[in-house]
């Protein structure tokens, strides 16, 4: 598994050294759920600088009429920039990679629909490359998906699950009916089970990250050869904490990840359910 | 040009029948497994077929939901159950699973396949994208605009339908996972725990997202002449009473402008009758506007609780020239109300006289479920329904 980086303060050089092969690039206008957002002429400086390093590039808004003008353009400097590969969410993107025949990797990022092994499969006899897996799913549901697919696989490592996205701003609405000053991010919990949620907005609408970090340390170390790529985002690690993470993945000393990314595994040992029993 | 489709939810198979004499032109429901509603009643596939054959005799069509996110284990079954859809006689089956969508259309072509709104689908080429696939109809994501619906409508090669009534999630169908992580509910497989119509905690204030509702009666005139082909009522899980106001109304005013004959006090009179089962506050959302600070609620839920559905026509009893009726809710001599028959006649009523099921004169009906008289001068289809309109002194 090699890992790739969501990163904050640009510090790829730095972060190459300690062992990640690459980064993961929410590009502007195109993405939604990531605080930091890259331009193209962003993403082409990274490209020329650090040739060898992949570079995939995050494309997972939804789609709307006003912008499918500059899609097809903005799909075409992607290829000739010769980027790794774009993270999808509307098909849009598969539609007109396709219809366009651009030599473009496409990998499936739909944040909650990428949970079993035929979905997948589907979309790779499509032609797309990989698929980016959800967050909900098990251990052994991830297993059985790794074991009987030929995609290039993808799972976030560490990091604040994204939970939920609104096109609604909620966050500007909450705070003009308070009457308080606006402010891009609030941590809210939920007074039953205790769980903070974080939230801010885009233009594209607002997110809601789990507010416990995500360490699936568990799952590197078993799916090793399994899966291609493991992401670790900085989201508010300092460079050195984040660089020591890195180091401890890229060694793999599971008492130091934890150490600095905690314990929470998320939903791998955790089925959820469905069916309310009936008293 | 064909006429443009209403389509009812239905969560059984009386609220099928219901939702179908009352005006609609297709329902949709849930089998026994595999759909977004598990912990609703739903349908069996003995029901299902017997609402094929109750829909197809009255010319109108059934769907059916299997539009869960799948994992692995859900696929044991998936085959096996489509086959058994496909044979009670179905019309159409709601999917956003992209295998679901390729398995149907290689074994199934003569089922139609209509993608879910959890699939979520903003723009043209995304609905192109699936009309390769074999998919012949698109429910649209409940976020668009005037301009997105129209440019889908007319430039996607796909028949597409819209939502018009009922309520809003606040995120985008399929991109939210709160019922997971709160309640360890699986949203995406059917077990949404409306999660976000809970209240939560910011510091010192209550921090609440909840939607009001959807009500689109204002444009529907302009979804017609978009070319949009069906129009959709949310509420699988919403009462008899509920169904039928709604889907009454929706059908005249559907056929007012058909006929060139709807206007103010036509407009007026369904906008005044769909706000008497509605229990939220209702907007046209994300239609005309940038949905803002007016479409939810900030205080927590502010439910209405609805009593002015009286009773439910079950039989006519010739000898005492009386309409047999079902309780539902209080009422007493000298209420004045409103019945109303899946055929689209309206009768206003002032209860003079009300009979127990022994035939003697009572002055209050106090007891839901009780079957009771009311004198009436001709027999009235079953499933009329009596609506108040205002209290008697």
């Amino acid at each position: 598994m090699q890992l790739l980086g969501v990163v904050t303060d640009e510090q790829y050089e730095r972060y190459l050294a300690a062992g990640l092969t690459g980064f993961l690039f929410p590009l502007a206008d195109f993405s939604c759920d990531y605080v930091k957002t890259y331009t193209l002429s962003q993403i082409k400086a990274f490209r020329v600088n650090f040739p060898t390093a992949h570079c995939f590039v995050v494309m997972n808004k939804m789609l709307f009429q006003a912008d499918l003008s500059s899609l097809l353009s903005t799909l075409k400097s992607l290829e000739e920039m010769n980027v790794t590969g774009i993270l999808f969410y509307d098909t849009a993107i598969l539609y007109t990679v396709k219809k366009e025949q651009l030599k473009l990797p496409l990998y499936l990022y739909q944040t909650h629909f990428v949970t079993n092994t035929k979905t997948v499969q589907t979309y790779h006899s499509l032609g797309v490359t990989g698929a980016y897996i959800s967050n909900e799913i098990t251990l052994d549901e991830i297993k059985a998906i790794a074991n009987q697919t030929n995609a290039s696989l993808m799972m976030l490592l560490v990091g604040y699950p994204v939970v939920a996205m609104s096109r609604r701003h909620l966050l500007t609405n909450y705070q003009k009916m308070l009457g308080s000053t606006y402010q891009n991010a609030l941590t809210v919990e939920e007074p039953f089970s205790k769980q903070k949620y974080r939230l801010y907005e885009s233009k594209e609408g607002t997110t809601f990250r789990y507010g416990k970090r995500l360490n699936n340390s568990i799952a590197y170390k078993q799916l090793e050869n399994k899966i291609a790529y493991g992401i670790l985002e900085q989201a508010d690690f300092t460079s050195e904490m984040y660089e020591a993470l890195i180091r401890a993945y890229h060694t793999f000393d599971q008492k130091k990840i934890d150490a600095i990314a905690g314990h929470n595994r998320g939903f791998l040992y955790r089925k959820t359910i469905y069916r309310v029993k009936k008293k | 040009m064909k006429k443009i489709e209403l389509l009812a939810p239905a969560g059984d198979l009386e609220r099928l029948k219901v939702t179908l004499l009352y005006g609609a032109d297709a329902v949709y429901i849930g089998g026994p497994k595999l759909g977004l509603r598990a912990n609703a009643t739903n349908f069996t596939m003995e029901e299902i077929k017997e609402a094929c054959q109750f829909a197809h005799a009255h010319h109108k069509k059934v769907y059916v939901t299997v539009n869960i996110v799948f994992h692995d284990e859900d696929r044991n079954e998936l085959q096996t159950y489509l086959q058994n859809l496909v044979d009670c006689g179905i019309d159409a089956v709601i999917v956003s699973d992209i295998y679901v969508i390729s398995y149907m259309h290689e074994h199934f072509p003569e089922v139609e396949i209509h993608l879910s709104t959890q699939a979520s689908t903003t723009n043209v080429l995304a609905a192109k994208f699936y009309k390769s696939l074999g998919v012949c109809r698109v429910v649209l994501a409940r976020e668009l605009a005037r301009a997105d619906i129209e440019d889908i409508t007319l430039n996607s090669g796909v028949d597409t339908e819209v939502f018009i009534h009922g309520a809003m999630c606040t995120c985008y169908s399929g991109r939210c996972a709160l019922s997971n992580y709160v309640t360890n509910r699986d949203a995406n497989r059917g077990g949404c725990a409306q999660v976000c119509r809970f209240a939560f905690v910011d510091g010192d204030h209550k921090f609440t997202m909840a939607t009001k509702d959807l009500n689109m009666a204002t444009y529907i005139k302009e979804l017609i002449a978009m070319g949009v082909t069906s129009l959709k009522v949310e509420g699988r899980m919403r009462s008899l009473y509920y169904l039928a106001t709604v889907i009454s109304c929706y059908r005249q005013l559907i056929d007012a402008i058909y006929e060139n004959r709807l206007d103010t006090n036509l407009q007026s009179y369904i906008m005044q009758t769909l706000s008497k089962v509605a229990n939220r506050e209702v907007s046209s959302q994300y239609f005309d506007h940038e949905a803002d600070e007016t479409d939810q609620y900030y205080t927590g839920r502010q439910e209405i609780s609805n009593q002015d559905y009286l009773g439910l026509v079950v039989g006519y009893d010739k000898g005492l020239q009386s309409l047999e009726i079902v309780e539902r809710n209080y009422f007493k001599l000298g209420d004045q109300v409103e019945i109303f028959t899946p055929t689209g006649e309206i009768y206003n009523y002032i209860i003079t006289k009300i009979y127990n099921t022994d035939n003697q004169e009572i002055n209050v009906a106090r007891h839901p479920e009780e079957h009771l008289k009311l004198p009436f001068d001709k027999p009235l289809p079953t499933y009329s329904m009596i609506r108040l309109l205002r209290r008697g002194d």
